[in-house]
């Protein structure tokens, strides 16, 4: 006579995979039983899966509140999870994209051309996704859509989409960052850009 | 073991009534609050009705001083408005979107004096166009200042600040 439990695992199986053979199901009763039988050897020999699983409740308390806590701080105020909304950045950063902001990017180093940085504004539960371009001291210019800094043209891969801007030659200022998003199929006047604060960087998308 | 648990939820209760009585109504809580409202008045859900348009802009208009500023748009939206002019304002704005959302993000507030007071925000606007039909995303970094009246905090100017310069 089958057991009760063995019976209802029987009738889960049938109602999961109601084509399954009959051996198949069998099958499965007889590994339903192996580990009921595995589980009672394990009790006869002081075994308890709730004590393996938590070993002391205060500590596995403890420790889930400690882990709680780090994680909090952790995407609170070191990898800060972001939506990328509007597309100024495609199509390097589709909209509706998803990513972290990485704050130690710059911990120990500093802001390379060609970064692409993320701006905070009056904090950082919205920010801007951009690319620095030029350094304090440096000219940026644009002549047809090709962009030019200190009278050179810069190569620029990550832009896919046809550009027909025109900017006149200016210099970035001390303590500042020059920045451009990489769609310029976007109108100049409808596109964000142009120097900013170097101290409102606050870090860089992890991928 | 059950008395300590009760006993620290207890204090923890007694903690967070205290916390609230102390903090709860601040004049800081007050300006939060009325940055709330404000962006509650100023959002508009697909489908509102006229009443729920009139209410909102009539509410809109109660949160500004006799005389409030805009300035740093560097549009034709720049100038000094009245309450009434808000109100009319906003009624025109709000036909032009079949949807809108306004948010406050990154609050900080500074009360300089127990009359005046600053706030710097980023505020995000979402919606659909009501013409178009297309939706469109705009954030701003700003500044607010406020002037307490008769007990409410009250707009007196907003500035854009430029984040970028070109």
């Amino acid at each position: 006579m089958k057991e009760p439990a063995a019976c209802l695992s029987l009738v889960c199986f049938r109602a999961i995979f109601p084509k399954a053979r009959k051996d198949m199901a069998n099958s499965f009763l007889q590994f339903f039983m192996n580990l009921r039988s595995r589980r009672e050897q394990l009790r006869g020999q002081g075994f308890s899966f709730k004590h393996f699983l938590f070993p002391d409740t205060k500590k596995s308390l403890l420790r889930a509140l400690l882990l709680i806590a780090l994680a909090y701080a952790f995407f609170r105020w070191i990898c800060l999870p972001v939506i990328i909304s509007g597309g100024s950045m495609e199509p390097t950063y589709a909209a509706h994209g998803f990513n972290f902001c990485w704050r130690p990017a710059y911990l120990f180093s500093s802001p390379q051309k060609g970064d692409v940085v993320m701006l905070r504004m009056a904090g950082q539960e919205v920010m801007l996704l951009k690319r620095i371009l030029a350094f304090p001291g440096e000219t940026v210019e644009f002549r047809k859509g090709k962009l030019y800094v200190n009278g050179a043209p810069v190569d620029e891969p990550y832009v896919k989409s046809p550009c027909d801007w025109e900017l006149s030659p200016r210099t970035v200022d001390e303590g500042k960052v020059y920045v451009i998003g990489d769609n310029r199929g976007m109108s100049i006047d409808g596109h964000k850009f142009g120097q900013t604060e170097i101290k409102r960087i606050a870090g860089k998308p992890l991928w | 073991m059950v008395k300590r648990l009760f006993l620290l939820v207890l204090i923890l209760a007694a903690a967070g009534i205290l916390y609230w009585l102390i903090k709860g109504d601040s004049d800081e809580v007050r300006i939060r609050k009325s940055f709330e409202t404000f962006a509650r008045a100023a959002s508009k859900e697909a489908g509102e009705g006229t009443t729920a348009l009139l209410i909102k802009t009539q509410t809109l208009g109660k949160l500004f001083d006799e005389k409030c500023s805009l300035e740093g748009t560097k549009t034709f939206l720049d100038g000094n408005y009245t309450p009434e002019e808000v109100t009319s304002n906003a009624v025109m704005a709000r036909k032009h979107a079949s949807s809108l959302s306004m948010r406050f993000h990154d609050l900080t507030v500074n009360i300089s004096s127990p009359e005046d007071a600053s706030a710097r925000f980023t505020v995000r606007v979402t919606g659909i166009s009501a013409n178009a039909g297309g939706s469109f995303s705009e954030s701003r970094e700003m500044n607010a200042t406020l002037r307490k009246k008769e007990g409410k905090w009250l707009f007196t100017s907003f500035k854009v600040i430029d984040v970028f310069e070109k």
